[in-house]
């Protein structure tokens, strides 16, 4: 069997399917990227030729089964414990904290989590300050194969490929055998959700939360998806509430109705209350 | 006039006033000349455009109220913008008005003037250019010096360089930055002695980097040797910069890395390059993973290896950089691999290019990591040598699913006489995987002496062995595999009836698919019936048309599709009409097969359907009726592309682009000349006239002799870049060519290409040319 080949006309209609369907965008500079990941599933399935798989996408995958499939060989579960660690620890110092405090039972949505280390580092942040089960901590992902191995709360080494709390570390994670695992009150903690940021209704049936953490997921998408996505998240958003990016990430060209403030070095975009 | 234009692109507005200005031209009344002269104000682009070639075509009689507009009406930038621009181009003796405009004592209409002189190049003008520089006014005398620039020669060069040295820093600074700009080899040497000037290193840095010429190399160099981490950068931002213009214009730069050469000798240059990274903003990154690779010495080539995995810009440009590296660089590669780690592997195995290196790629593919082991698969399947098939069979056998696959691609690509006796052995494994891996690539090169394995492999309860088994069997000649292929298009399950409809379309040579094939498509599994209509098609079995028709209300998408794609194949008059209704269909699948299918086969009936649809919202759409319009000999296919260059989706400019540049014929390249004019989209023009199209570079001589100089200097990068001998015996005729100005231009780029028959030319221009310039830099170009 030979290699799938794919025409510049195939990669256009695969890619519009793909970004149709998750939002996710891949130009020109992707092809390559897209190919490999697309032939390589199409494979699996015994498909030598793209457009033919391209067909069974189209008009042959009703329950969206494959598609899904598809999804979780596209999607990068790039991410690891503490990236971009400040900002978490504001979200529990300025938001999480003083709401428990005040009597309230905050909501926060790690909204994209892949694997699930950026939820569970911030479940670490509250279990040490004694206020795990005073926040409602949802967590979600297009991916089901993402979610899956978010639940199983297990992972490799490269997910502690920076460490700027040690202690805090050591105290709910363990590594063994070139296993990572976190305890398992952290990993029960999380409502881990399936939900496609591109659609209003799925993230609407989130309810709403007083901070969303949308990190590194926008580069992803086009501007036209970008603003729909932060239109989403935005009404996910109680009056008040905060929505944190990556930090290479802006969302000053979107026009959004989100202000920008910026807190000890930290850019946070609230919902005016 | 208006017949060259690209219709499509205009609205019926723009288009009536086009015409409009048309038939005012063609009057050439003082009424007509006024009232083009208020149209100087059009708010549209394209009407402005034709308003001031039509001033400009009218000449002498269009000249007053040009120096009148330029004058009095001032109120308007469009205006005055417009009116520079019919001035300078215009066909009348402007000369002496325009030197009136720049005596003005108002400023802006002597900078205007100045302007008008320098693009129209009035070699008269240098004396009171010359004067503007020296006046009381900075703004006049930076478009006296941007004029001078435009000019050219040894007179107007001499005063540019008096003015970069002068004390006027307002004045310096252009200056500097249009002697950079003249590409001409004079005004290196000037340039270089403003190096030592810290005011105006940093420009004088760039200005050299412009100049693309191999002697900026020496001096900027010298930067490099600087105790100063600012200066080590903007040395090497300079010398990235003049290897990337010597690759642009001379579509080589291999003038440049032999003179970089030398700094390879200097001890822990790259370590420094390297060191100085954490400072450098990302052109600087990027810049210095340039220069390492020019170096391209054991220290640079580890330093590069150990940036390949860093972030953006660091890690793509150090991989650019290691990927440039020519054949010469393979010694330090290899000791630099054998050196290093599992990075240093993964970052240079990609770039290994010499068979000498077989030895040490074998033993990468027991590499700890993965990565590594994929990665020497595929480099082996590159090298192209047989031999190490059997280590590559090893690797089927590999834990990791990506570094088996990768070991099955390259046996795939490699074949040799092993192939067949090793895959034959492995077929027998009781593991299931390496089985699939056997049939795969005994399926893959449909070796006869598989074809027992084939037909034992049918009664397999593995689906997927069965499936590639059939693949094999369609590869083999025979009475007995055609049987065999022909009972497993029957079978009980469809996939494997799907996987034998499939590979009847390879089996030309035997009428009994016909018949098994037209029986496939009452199937009552869907792709069954798809891979039949698609064999069909393959094969161009006319007759199976009318059935094939029925198949376009088939339930199943998949199987419309596929009819459509086999009615592309078969053609004539029932299957057009078919692919011309399905053109329209609501299904967009659907459709966008159609289109691609009516360019299968041009017909000028297809060709209202497809120009409607390459104006379509959907950008996959108009990719799709662009690929098939590029198929059409017919001018408005021309028109298309040109517009479609300008469109909104970066996938389909990118494939007008494609597609123009693929296009022969003088009218495709007249229209890349006109992009190069436009100057909008320069290199891509350069590189799309670069395409080797048959005529093109007869089409690019053509244009030269009547090009200005800026689509001057493009047509010779073009022909630079196409590289073959014609293009190289067209540079070199070039320069026996009529215009002054193409001789000019066309000499450093014989210079840089440094063949014995370009340098000869040089060396006879350098005595007989006529224009004492092109004499003057022929010296400088000339190998002492």
């Amino acid at each position: 069997m030979s290699k799938p080949t794919i025409a510049p006309q195939v990669l256009a209609i695969l890619s519009a399917l793909v970004e149709a369907k998750t939002g996710i965008h891949y130009g020109i500079d992707d092809a390559a990227l897209l190919t490999d990941k697309v032939e390589a599933r199409a494979r699996e399935l015994g498909f030598d030729s793209l457009l033919d798989y391209y067909y069974l996408l189209r008009y042959d995958d009703a329950d969206s089964r494959e598609f899904d499939a598809l999804i979780d060989v596209l999607v990068v579960p790039e991410t690891y414990f503490f990236r971009e660690f400040d900002a978490v620890k504001l979200v529990v110092s300025e938001f999480l904290a003083p709401a428990v405090a005040a009597g309230k039972r905050p909501r926060v949505w790690c909204a994209a989590c892949a694997t699930g280390e950026e939820p569970l580092s911030l479940a670490m942040l509250l279990a040490d300050r004694g206020i795990l089960g005073d926040v409602d901590l949802v967590a979600s992902d297009i991916s089901l194969r993402v979610l899956a191995r978010a639940r199983a709360g297990k992972f490799g080494g490269r997910a502690l490929r920076q460490i700027p709390d040690p202690e805090l570390a050591s105290r709910f994670i363990d590594t063994r055998d070139g296993v990572t695992r976190v305890r398992s009150e952290l990993a029960a903690s999380i409502d881990y959700r399936r939900v496609n940021l591109t659609e209003s209704r799925a993230v609407a049936d989130l309810g709403l939360f007083d901070v969303v953490l949308c990190r590194n997921v926008l580069i992803y998408f086009k501007l036209e998806t970008t603003v729909q996505v932060v239109e989403n998240i935005q009404s996910a958003l109680v009056p008040g509430g905060a929505l944190f990016v990556g930090v290479s990430e802006s969302l000053l060209r979107l026009g959004t109705a989100l202000v920008c403030e910026e807190r000890s070095g930290t850019f946070l975009y609230r919902k005016p209350g | 006039m208006s017949e060259s234009r690209p219709s499509l692109a205009l609205s019926e507005q723009e288009r009536a006033k086009i015409a409009a200005v048309d038939v005012r031209v063609a009057t050439g009344g003082l009424d007509d000349v006024l009232s083009l002269l208020r149209m100087l104000v059009e708010p549209s682009w394209a009407v402005r455009r034709a308003v001031v070639a039509g001033l400009a075509a009218l000449g002498d009689a269009a000249l007053p109220g040009l120096a009148q507009a330029l004058r009095s009406e001032r109120d308007s930038e469009t205006r005055i913008a417009a009116a520079v621009d019919a001035f300078s181009a215009s066909s009348g003796k402007a000369e002496q008005a325009a030197l009136s405009l720049a005596a003005d004592p108002n400023p802006a209409i002597a900078a205007d003037g100045a302007q008008i002189l320098g693009r129209r190049r009035v070699v008269a003008a240098l004396p009171a250019l010359e004067a503007l520089i020296h006046g009381p006014d900075d703004n006049v005398a930076v478009a006296a010096i941007e004029a001078l620039g435009r000019i050219g020669g040894g007179r107007a060069l001499d005063s540019l360089v008096a003015a970069a040295q002068g004390s006027s820093f307002f004045r310096a600074f252009p200056a500097i930055d249009v002697l950079g700009r003249t590409q001409d080899p004079r005004a290196v040497a000037p340039l270089a002695a403003l190096l030592s000037n810290p005011l105006y290193a940093l420009e004088a840095a760039r200005a050299l980097s412009r100049t693309g010429e191999r002697a900026a190399v020496a001096p900027l160099s010298q930067l490099l040797s600087s105790r100063s981490g600012a200066n080590l950068r903007i040395g090497a931002v300079a010398l990235a910069e003049l290897y990337e213009q010597a690759e642009l214009r001379y579509g080589t730069a291999a003038s440049i890395v032999e003179a970089l050469r030398p700094l390879a000798q200097s001890p822990a240059l790259a370590e420094r390059l390297a060191r100085s990274l954490p400072d450098a903003d990302s052109a600087e990154q990027i810049a210095i993973c340039v220069v390492l690779g020019a170096l391209a010495n054991e220290e640079a080539i580890g330093a590069l290896s150990r940036l390949v995995e860093s972030p953006p810009p660091i890690g793509p440009a150090a991989s650019k950089a290691l990927n440039r590296l020519g054949r010469d660089a393979q010694a330090e590669l290899l000791r630099v691999i054998r050196q290093g780690g599992t990075q240093q592997r993964l970052a240079i195995l990609p770039f290994l290019s010499s068979t000498d290196a077989k030895e040490l790629v074998v033993d990468c593919l027991r590499d700890d990591d993965s990565a590594v082991r994929v990665l020497a698969c595929a480099t082996l399947a590159k090298f192209g040598d047989p031999s190490v098939v059997g280590a590559l069979f090893e690797r089927l056998e590999d834990s990791d699913a990506e570094v088996a696959q990768a070991a099955l691609s390259a046996i795939q690509a490699l074949g040799g006489p092993l192939t067949e006796q090793l895959a034959t052995a492995l077929a027998r494994s009781p593991v299931a995987n390496l089985r699939r891996s056997a049939l795969r690539i005994l399926a893959y090169f449909g070796f006869p002496g598989a074809l027992d394995v084939f037909i034992d492999v049918m009664n397999d309860d593995d689906a997927r062995l069965r499936e590639l088994a059939v693949n094999g069997i369609a590869l083999i000649d025979g009475d007995r595999a055609m049987r065999t292929l022909l009972v497993a298009s029957t079978g009980a399950s469809p996939r494997t009836r799907a996987v034998a409809a499939k590979a009847m379309g390879q089996r030309r040579d035997d009428s009994r698919v016909i018949g098994a094939l037209m029986d496939a498509l009452r199937d009552a599994d869907p792709w069954v019936r798809y891979y039949s209509c698609q064999s069909l098609g393959k094969l161009e079995w006319n007759d199976a048309a009318p059935r094939i028709e029925e198949l376009l209300r088939d339930p199943a998408g998949q199987v419309r599709v596929s009819a459509i794609e086999a009615l592309s194949h078969l053609g004539g008059d029932r299957a057009r009409r078919a692919l011309l209704n399905a053109a329209t269909s609501e299904d967009v699948d659907l459709a966008r097969a159609a289109l691609i299918g009516l360019g299968i086969a041009p017909h000028s009936d297809a060709l209202p359907t497809l120009l409607s649809a390459s104006t379509a919202a959907d950008p996959t759409t108009r990719l799709m009726a662009l690929s098939a319009l590029s198929k059409f000999e017919s001018p408005k296919v021309l028109e298309v592309l040109i517009r479609t260059l300008g469109d909104a989706d970066p996938s389909v400019r990118n494939a007008a682009w494609g597609f123009l540049a693929a296009r022969s014929g003088a009218d495709a390249t007249a229209a890349l000349v006109e992009q190069l004019r436009i100057g909008k989209n320069v290199e891509r023009a350069v590189a799309a006239l670069a395409s080797p199209t048959r005529g093109r570079v007869g089409d690019i001589v053509s244009n030269l002799r009547k090009a200005e100089e800026s689509t001057a200097r493009g047509l010779v990068s073009a022909l630079a870049r196409i590289g073959t001998d014609d293009a190289m015996a067209a540079l070199v005729l070039a320069m026996t060519g009529e215009t002054p100005i193409v001789r000019r231009i066309v000499a450093p780029v014989l210079g840089a290409l440094g063949t014995r028959e370009s340098i000869d030319a040089l060396r006879r221009a350098e005595t007989h040319d006529p224009d004492p310039e092109v004499r003057r830099i022929c010296a400088l170009l000339v190998p002492s």
